[in-house]
C-alpha cells in the first residue's frame, strides 16, 4: 500500500517534472574486467567501489544528492573498453573508477583526456602512463617502482641470482612494463635471466607451452607475471615437473583465487602485495568485515584500492570549488586518508602505496617483509 | 455591515464547480483507497507466480541434474567390479544435457580423473592433478557435508561461470560442473513479458539476468531492501532502485539450491498507467471546471438579460410609471414575477394616492394642532405666572403664620407664667395686707392705751406667721420666674448646651400646664433622670409643646379619660422618645399627610396645619433625628422620636 502511494506521488511528480530533466545526481562510472579470467580483480574492485558508494549514500550522499554507479565490463578487451568508456562519457559521469588492468587504461586514456573526465585507475601500474599530466590518475605507482624493489629484495634478501619469467601478453601494458623494469634492475644487480616466455590469457596451449619452455633450463626462481587463474595453472605445471622449484608472482596474481586454484602448487611462493591481509588495524578490520558481510568474499587489494579511491573521489567532488576541476583539486590536496595508510598523489597523479612481500604458507598469505 | 456582492456568474460558477468536483473527488478517494491496494495485490501475485514458475523450473533442472549424477555414481563408482575409466567420464559428459565436466578428486584434493567434452580433451593434462583442496566448497565437503552445491564460481576448465555438484563416495569425491550461462535464457524468456527476472545465488550475486553480460558480472544485490533482511520470509515484495532505475519486485527463496528468484517490474510500467489515469482525471477535472465556467457564464448572461428586463420594469415603477406593460417571457416564474410587479405597481399607485389624501388631512390637522398648542401655551404661561404669584403669597403667608404660631406659643407661655405667678404673689399680698391690718389694729390699741400684753403677743404671732407666708410665696414666685426664664431663653435664643433630658421635659411640661389643665389631660412622664443630651432644648420644647397642643386639639374630643404618656429610653447613642395618647387615633387616609404643611382637619376652626410640619422639621433638622407615627382609629396615636445624644451642629431653622 505504502509502495503504491509513493508510486502515485511519483506519478504526480513525474507529471509535474515532465520537461525539466534532473541531471543533478552524482554519477560515477566503473570500468573493469567483470567477465573472464580477470573477474576476481575487476569484481572485487567493483565491489569495493560499491561499498564506498553505499556508505556515502547512507550518510546522505554528496550535497544531499545520492551517488549512482554505472558499471561497464571491459571484458579485458581494448575495443570493448573504448566503447564502454565512450558510453560513460556520454552518460555524463562525474568521474570513472577503473580500469583494473594497464592495457585497458592505456587504450582508453585519450578518451577521458578529450572529455575532461577524471579517471582513477585502481590497479594500473604500467609505465606507459606515468609522469603524464592528464586526466588519468591512479592509486598505485608505476611498475618501475614495484618491480625495482622486488628485484632488490630477491637478489639481496633471498640470494636469488637467476630467474625465468612467464608473462601474459593479454595485459601487455602491465606485464611488459613490469618484466622490463624487473630485469633491468635484476641484471644491474648482477643476476641472470634464464628465460622470458609469454602466453596469452585464455589460450591454454600457449600457457602450457610457456611453462615447458621455462622448465628447460634450471634457475633459482620462476616468476609469473599473470592473473591469478593463469598463475595458478602455471604454478601447477611448473611444480608438477619440478616440485621444489622456487616460485614468485607479481602483485597482479596476489588474490585469494591464486590460493584457491593453486592449492599445494603455490605453497611457498613469494607474492608481492599491496595490502597486509593480516593487519590488526581497526579501520582495516572494520572495512574487511563490512566487505565480507556485504559480498561474501575477501576484499583483496583491488577491493581496498577501489574503496579508498571511490571515497577520495567522492570527498573531492563534495569539497572542490565550483571553478576547480576534480583532477586539480585532488592533485592540489594530494594526501587523502585511506584504509592501511594515506594515499599520496605526486604531481602527475600517481599515488604511492606500501608493498609487502608475502609467502604462501598453509594456504594463506603471510607478510614477511614490507618493501 | 455592508455585504460584499459578487456577480451572478461567479455565484453560478461556484455552485456548478462544487457540483462537478464532489463526484470527481469521490472517484479519486475511491481510486486511492480501493483500486490502488487491489492493483498492488494483482501485481504482487503476478510477480509471485512468475517467480514460482522460475523457481520450480530451476529447482527441477537442478534436481534432475543431481539425480543424473547420483545415478552415474551408483552405476560406476559403487560397483566394485567396475573400475571407472577416463572414457566413462568423457562419455557421461558428452551425453549429459547438464554437465560440462565431471571429475574425481582424491582424498588430498587432487583431480584424479576428468571427463571432458571433445574440444577440451587436449588440455586434460593441465587439469589432471590440480589441487582443489583449498576451494571453498570442497573445503566444506571435507568437514561435514557429503554432497551439495557450490557457490557460483568461474570454472578453470570451461572458463564459464558454473556451479558444481559434489558427492562424496568413500574417500573420493565426484564433482560435476554445470555452466550457468544457460540460465539467463530462462530469465530472458520471461523478461520479454515486462518482467525482469533474475536468479541470485546464496550470496545474492547475480547468476542469471536477461542480459548475459550482466549475468557474467556476478554483481551482488545483497543490499537491496527486499533482500537485505536475513530473517526475511520466503516471499517478499517491495520497491528498490538498481542501476538508477526504480523497480517493484518480488523475491522468492528457493530450496535447492538456496538461490533467490527476483521478479521485478520497472516502476514506470505501472507508474505510467497510474499517471495516465491521473492525467485523465485531471483533464476531466479541467473539462468539468471549464464546462461549469461556460455554462455558468451563458446561464448567467441569459438570466442577466431577464433580470435586466425586470430591472428596467422596476426602474420604470420607481420612476413612477405604473402603467408599464408586463414583460413577456417563456419562463413561467419570470413571467409571473413580471405580472406580479405590474400588479405591485398598481397597488403602489393606489396606496400612493390614498397616502397623499391622508397626508393632506394630516397636514391640516397639524396646522390646527399648532394653533391650539400656541393658545394653550399662552394660557399655561398666564396660569404659571398666577401660580408663581400665588406661591409667593403662600410663602409669605406661611412665614406670617409661622410667626403668629410662635407668637401664639409665646402668648400661651406668658399666660402660663401669669397663671402660675398669680397664686404665690396673691398669697404674699394677702399675708402682707393681713399683717398691715394687724399692725393698724395694734397701733389703735396702743393709742387707746388699752394695749394688753396678750394683744401684743397675739400680734407678734400673727406678724411672724404673715411674714413667713409672704416670704415662702415670694420664694416660690422667684423659682417660677427663673424656670420660665430658662424656657424663654431656650425658645428664643437657639442656644446649644448640655442638658438633662428629664429636667428639660419637666420644665417644658410646666409651661404647658395651663393648656393641659384646660383640657383636663393627665400626663405620665417616665424619663430616666441620668440621660444627658447635648443640643437644642428649645427645639425639643417646641416639639413637645406642639405635640401636646396637637393632642389636646385633636385626640381627646369626645372622651373624659384623657392621658398622655412620655417616656424615653437610651439605646447606645440614640434616645427613643415615645409620645403617645389614648385618644381617638388618626384615620389611615390622613396618617400619611399629617407632617405635610397646611394639612389640617380643623380648617376654619383655628388650625393652621403647620404644627406637625414644624415638629417634623425640628426633629429631622435641628435635632438630627427621625419621627414616625403609628395610629389606628380608636386606639390612640404613638409618635416615636429617635434622637441622637448629640444633635448635629446646625443653625437652627425655624
Amino acid at each position: 500500500m505504502k509502495v503504491f502511494r509513493s508510486l502515485l506521488m511519483l506519478g504526480l511528480l513525474s507529471m509535474g517534472m515532465a520537461g525539466c530533466e534532473d541531471n543533478s545526481a552524482i554519477t560515477l562510472g566503473f570500468l573493469g574486467g567483470l567477465s573472464g579470467r580477470a573477474t576476481d580483480l575487476g569484481g572485487t574492485a567493483r565491489n569495493g567501489m560499491q561499498l564506498a558508494v553505499e556508505e556515502v549514500n547512507a550518510k546522505g550522499g554528496i550535497h544531499g544528492k545520492s551517488v549512482e554507479m554505472i558499471i561497464k565490463d571491459d571484458k579485458q578487451d581494448p575495443e570493448t573498453a573504448r566503447q564502454a568508456t565512450q558510453e560513460l562519457v556520454r552518460a555524463g559521469v562525474n568521474a570513472i573508477i577503473g580500469p583494473v588492468t594497464s592495457t585497458i587504461a592505456v587504450s582508453v586514456a585519450d578518451i577521458v583526456n578529450d572529455a575532461g573526465i577524471l579517471m582513477l585507475g585502481v590497479t594500473v601500474t604500467t609505465n606507459e602512463l606515468s609522469d603524464i599530466n592528464d586526466q588519468f590518475i591512479r592509486m598505485l605507482s608505476p611498475t618501475s617502482v614495484y618491480a625495482d624493489t622486488f628485484a632488490r629484495y630477491l637478489f639481496s634478501d633471498r640470494k636469488i641470482h637467476s630467474y625465468a619469467v612467464i608473462y601474459d601478453l593479454g595485459n601487455r601494458a602491465y606485464t611488459e612494463s613490469w618484466v622490463s623494469d624487473f630485469s633491468r634492475r635484476f641484471k644491474a644487480l648482477g643476476g641472470i635471466e634464464t628465460a622470458a616466455e609469454t602466453f596469452t590469457s585464455g589460450d591454454t596451449d600457449s600457457l602450457m607451452l610457456s611453462a615447458q619452455k621455462v622448465l628447460a633450463q634450471p634457475c633459482d626462481m620462476v616468476i609469473l607475471v599473470a592473473n591469478s587463474v593463469d598463475a595458478a595453472m602455471l604454478a601447477k605445471l611448473v611444480r608438477e615437473a619440478k616440485p621444489d622449484q622456487a616460485l614468485s608472482t607479481s602483485e597482479w596474481a596476489g588474490t585469494e583465487r591464486l590460493i584457491e586454484l593453486g592449492g599445494r602448487y603455490v605453497e611457498g611462493a613469494l607474492v608481492q602485495q599491496y595490502l597486509d591481509r593480516e593487519s590488526q588495524d581497526a579501520d582495516f578490520q572494520n572495512f574487511r568485515e563490512a566487505f565480507v558481510r556485504r559480498f561474501n568474499q575477501e576484499p583483496g587489494f583491488a577491493g581496498m584500492l577501489a574503496y579508498n579511491g571511490t571515497h577520495l573521489v567522492l570527498k573531492s567532488i563534495q569539497e572542490k570549488g565550483p571553478d576547480q576541476t576534480l583532477r586539480d583539486y585532488i592533485l592540489d590536496k594530494s594526501v587523502f586518508p585511506g584504509i592501511q595508510g594515506p594515499t599520496r598523489f605526486n604531481k602527475f597523479g600517481d599515488a604511492s602505496a606500501k608493498t609487502y612481500v608475502t609467502e604462501i604458507r598453509e594456504g594463506r598469505f603471510k607478510v614477511i617483509k614490507q618493501l | 455591515m455592508p455585504v460584499k456582492t459578487h456577480p451572478l456568474s461567479t455565484e453560478l460558477f461556484r455552485q456548478m464547480a462544487i457540483v462537478a468536483a464532489v463526484p470527481a473527488l469521490i472517484t479519486a478517494v475511491f481510486f486511492f483507497f480501493l483500486i490502488l491496494p487491489r492493483l498492488e495485490q494483482i501485481i504482487t501475485s503476478q510477480q509471485r507466480s512468475v517467480a514460482q514458475i522460475i523457481a520450480s523450473q530451476t529447482t527441477q533442472y537442478i534436481e534432475s541434474a543431481e539425480e543424473q549424477i547420483r545415478l552415474f555414481s551408483d552405476l560406476t563408482l559403487n560397483d566394485p567390479s567396475l573400475t571407472p575409466r577416463q572414457s566413462n567420464l568423457d562419455a557421461f559428459v558428452e551425453q549429459s544435457p547438464y554437465f560440462e565436466t565431471l571429475y574425481l578428486v582424491d582424498a588430498s584434493g587432487l583431480i584424479e580423473m576428468i571427463g571432458l567434452r571433445e574440444d577440451g580433451r587436449p588440455r586434460r593434462n593441465l587439469y589432471l592433478g590440480l589441487d582443489l583442496s583449498k576451494t571453498t566448497f570442497l573445503a566444506r565437503s571435507a568437514q561435514d557435508q557429503k554432497q551439495g552445491w557450490s557457490d557460483v564460481f568461474l570454472s578453470v576448465v570451461t572458463g564459464r561461470l558454473s556451479i558444481a555438484y559434489y558427492l562424496t563416495q568413500a574417500d573420493q569425491k565426484i564433482v560435476a560442473e554445470i555452466a550457468i550461462d544457460r540460465m539467463p535464457r530462462l530469465s530472458q524468456k520471461f523478461s520479454e513479458r515486462e518482467f525482469l527476472v533474475m536468479l541470485l545465488d546464496q550470496t545474492h550475486a547475480i547468476v542469471a539476468h536477461p542480459d548475459p553480460a550482466i549475468s557474467q558480472q556476478q554483481e551482488n544485490l545483497g543490499n537491496l531492501p527486499i533482500l537485505a533482511d536475513k530473517e526475511r520470509e520466503a516471499v517478499t515484495s517491495g520497491q528498490f532502485n538498481w542501476h538508477g532505475l526504480d523497480y517493484f519486485g518480488t523475491a522468492i527463496q528457493m530450496a535447492t539450491p538456496a538461490w533467490t528468484v527476483l521478479v521485478a517490474q520497472d516502476q514506470s510500467l505501472f507508474s505510467r498507467p497510474l499517471s495516465i489515469i491521473l492525467k485523465i482525471w485531471l483533464i476531466s477535472m479541467v473539462i468539468t471546471v471549464l464546462t461549469a465556467y461556460f455554462v455558468s457564464v451563458s446561464k448567467s448572461n441569459d438570466l442577466s438579460r431577464r433580470f435586466e428586463a425586470l430591472n428596467e420594469q422596476s426602474a420604470r415603477i420607481t420612476a413612477g410609471d405604473y402603467t408599464s406593460a408586463p414583460y413577456h417571457e417563456e419562463v413561467a416564474e419570470f413571467q409571473a414575477l413580471s405580472y406580479n410587479m405590474r400588479s405591485m405597481a398598481e397597488a403602489i399607485h393606489r396606496r400612493e394616492i390614498s397616502l397623499q389624501q391622508s397626508e393632506q388631512a394630516l397636514r391640516e390637522s397639524n396646522a390646527r394642532l399648532e394653533s391650539r398648542v400656541q393658545e394653550r401655551t399662552a394660557e399655561l404661561n398666564h396660569s404659571n405666572k398666577e401660580l408663581q404669584e400665588t406661591l409667593r403669597t403662600l410663602q409669605k403667608t406661611m412665614g406670617q403664620l409661622i410667626q403668629s404660631e410662635k407668637m401664639a406659643a409665646l402668648g400661651s407661655l406668658v399666660a402660663g407664667v401669669a397663671h402660675e405667678m398669680n397664686t404665690p404673689i396673691g398669697n404674699a399680698l394677702m399675708a402682707s395686707s393681713s399683717l398691715s391690718d394687724f399692725a393698724s389694729q395694734l397701733k389703735s390699741q396702743l393709742d387707746a392705751g388699752n394695749l394688753r400684753k396678750s394683744d401684743l403677743s397675739q400680734f407678734l404671732d400673727d406678724a411672724i406667721h404673715s411674714t413667713l407666708i409672704t416670704a415662702r410665696n415670694l420664694e416660690k414666685a422667684s423659682e417660677l420666674i427663673s424656670s420660665f426664664k430658662q424656657v424663654a431663653v431656650d425658645q428664643s435664643s437657639a442656644q446649644r448646651r448640655e442638658f438633662k433630658l428629664a429636667e428639660a421635659i419637666e420644665e417644658i411640661l410646666l409651661t404647658q400646664k395651663p393648656v393641659l389643665k384646660k383640657h383636663a389631660v393627665v400626663v405620665h412622664a417616665y424619663i430616666p433622670p441620668d440621660i444627658m443630651m447635648e443640643g437644642y432644648p428649645g427645639a425639643l420644647g417646641q416639639v413637645l409643646a406642639n405635640l401636646v397642643a396637637n393632642a389636646c386639639m385633636h385626640a381627646f374630643v369626645y372622651q373624659q379619660d384623657r392621658r398622655l404618656w412620655i417616656n424615653a429610653t437610651r439605646e447606645d447613642e440614640l434616645i427613643k422618645l415615645r409620645f403617645s395618647d389614648n385618644g381617638r387615633g388618626i384615620p389611615e387616609a390622613d396618617l400619611k399627610r399629617i407632617f405635610d404643611p397646611f394639612f389640617t382637619t380643623r380648617r376654619g376652626q383655628g388650625g393652621s396645619g403647620l404644627g406637625l410640619h414644624i415638629v417634623h422639621n425640628l426633629v429631622t433638622e435641628a435635632l438630627g433625628g427621625t419621627i414616625t407615627v403609628e395610629s389606628e382609629p380608636g386606639k390612640g396615636t404613638r409618635f416615636l422620636l429617635t434622637l441622637p445624644l448629640h444633635s448635629p451642629v446646625v443653625a437652627r431653622a425655624a
